[in-house]
């Protein structure tokens, strides 16, 4: 097996500023040789300081456009890289891949908006029953692979059973790539949005594994009051 | 031609009227002596100086001779201080608070030299607020996103302002960037293949994955910016075409101008007292990217 060929961001553009998409383009042309070749390529961040969305877009999300994700997956390896940096190029990869998926959805209408407000038809958004309305929306638009904005512009209360029957249960139906790549919020309070993002991790972690979820939560309570 | 510029430019919904306002009045100038009277002015963000520089450069681009007249003092000296009078003949004067972010005009091709203008403006000065490394990283971050969108979206030949001021005593500094490109409606327009307003096309623009380069990923730069923002507390306003567009504590206020602005205008004004880790959503994903 052929060795692993190393390529350095910083070498390839000179600068440790890697911003400018033309720059981008200089690591695209290096990574597609090796790539064609079969080559595995080593990507190193070593010394570089500053990275943008456009940048790595050229270099690196483009490669979805030509090569197959199994094959990228399999042949590129990034190293060298800060954190915030790897999870945006993280969501670069993730645009890229939607992107070559399906370049027509990203062509989408512009007032896919589901807002809360409108679905319950007041700003005290509290009762399940009134999340399975707005719940309703969401998974048909879900189920027609529509990109969706839940707006909750106007809603001035929210209770964790109201995001759980409107949102959480998404989770049971769909896989959470899916909803991730079409379902966005929007309009919502720091204090809400936290809720909201509690709501979905336990959402996530019932969901996986419901027997296993219900064991955890009794032994919880068991060790609190001893009583169960 | 005589023009007075009203009481007050500010960042704001009024000051992007104002100028817009002084286009329209000007527009048609050509090879002619336009004199901007400043009487009035008692008030001038220096950051609008991107605004305000790339409405005149069009002007000058017509052959016209651009003179200010009756400049307060105040508005003489700050303005002078961030080089935006040396391109009027005046000359420029050491800022001694060193509170101002240097006037600039880019060409499209000249991404390098902005890199190079942000790392001296903002990472190589001690006299800008302490900010975290997080923070100042992304704010620089931020910076390269609006000037990567003009450079990619503007298609225009007059160049990219930009300029900023920060305020140390309330934690705030102001960035803007201004193209007299084709403008974001134009380009959402084509792209969708519709007619929609200048209003809903912003929206469109700041959407994740939302882009209409043809034929490449992307969309993410705008979408970024206001996460960031959203995360800082700070505020972001566009104006593109006959669109006001702002948004402040995670809510958009918009609304259609009377008048369009001949190009596109992105001003961020960032919180330097945040202390926030920045994790962008998916740091907390499993460790696989591709």
């Amino acid at each position: 097996m052929s060795q692993s060929i190393s390529i350095s961001v910083f070498e390839a553009v000179g600068s440790p500023l890697c911003v400018a998409s033309e720059d981008g383009k200089k690591v695209y042309s290096r990574l597609t040789s090796a790539i064609k070749q079969n080559r595995s390529v080593s990507l190193s961040f070593r010394n570089v300081s500053m990275l943008t969305s456009a940048f790595l877009n050229t270099a690196v999300g483009q490669l979805y456009g030509e090569f197959n994700e199994k094959q990228i997956r399999a042949l590129l390896k990034v190293e060298d890289m800060e954190a915030d940096d790897l999870a945006l190029l993280k969501r670069v990869a993730e645009t890229a891949k939607l992107y070559f998926q399906d370049a027509q959805r990203f062509k989408e209408p512009l007032n896919e908006s589901i807002s809360v407000f409108k679905v319950v038809g007041r700003s005290l958004c509290v009762a399940s029953e009134d999340g399975k309305k707005v719940y309703s929306r969401l998974a048909a638009a879900i189920k027609q692979n529509r990109s969706v904005w839940l707006s909750f512009r106007n809603v001035s209360n929210l209770s964790s059973a109201f995001l759980n029957a409107a949102v959480g249960r998404l989770y049971g139906e769909f896989d959470e790539k899916q909803i991730r790549a079409l379902l966005k919020v929007e309009d919502m309070e720091a204090d809400d949005l936290a809720l909201l993002k509690r709501v979905v991790e336990t959402a996530k972690l019932y969901f996986q594994d419901p027997q296993r979820f219900n064991e955890i939560v009794l032994k919880e309570f068991e060790d609190d009051d001893g009583t169960v | 031609m005589e023009f007075t510029l009203p009481k007050e430019i500010r960042h704001d919904e009024d000051g992007f009227k104002n100028l817009v306002d002084f286009y329209e009045q000007t527009k048609c100038c050509f090879a002619e002596r336009v004199e901007v009277d400043m009487r009035s002015t008692f008030w001038f963000d220096a950051d609008m100086c991107a605004v305000f520089g790339a409405l005149l450069c069009r002007l000058k681009d017509n052959l016209n001779l651009v003179h200010f007249r009756n400049l307060s003092p105040e508005i003489e000296s700050i303005l002078s201080k961030n080089g935006f009078l040396s391109h009027y003949g005046k000359q420029k004067i050491p800022d001694s608070y060193k509170t101002t972010i240097l006037y600039k005009r880019f060409n499209v091709k000249d991404e390098r030299y902005f890199s190079d203008y942000v790392e001296q403006e903002f990472i190589h000065r001690p006299e800008i607020p302490e900010m975290t490394p997080k923070l100042l990283k992304k704010m620089c971050g931020s910076v390269y996103e609006i000037f990567n969108n003009a450079v990619h979206h503007s298609q225009t030949e007059l160049g990219i302002f930009s300029c900023g001021q920060f305020f140390p005593k309330k934690d705030r500094l102001d960035f803007t960037i201004a193209d007299l490109g084709v403008g974001i409606k134009a380009n959402v327009c084509r792209y969708l293949q519709k007619n929609v307003s200048a209003v809903d096309a912003i929206e469109w623009a700041v959407r994740d994955k939302h882009t209409t380069k043809r034929n490449v990923s992307g969309g993410l730069g705008l979408a970024l910016l206001s996460e960031f923002i959203d995360l800082n507390q700070g505020c972001i306003r566009i104006v593109s075409d006959a669109a006001y567009w702002r948004r402040q504590n995670r809510r958009n206020y918009k609304v259609q101008l009377a008048r369009a602005f001949p190009g596109t205008v992105v001003n961020i004004e960032i919180n330097t007292a945040d202390t926030g880790s920045y994790g962008l959503y998916s740091e907390s994903d499993d460790g696989s990217i591709f």
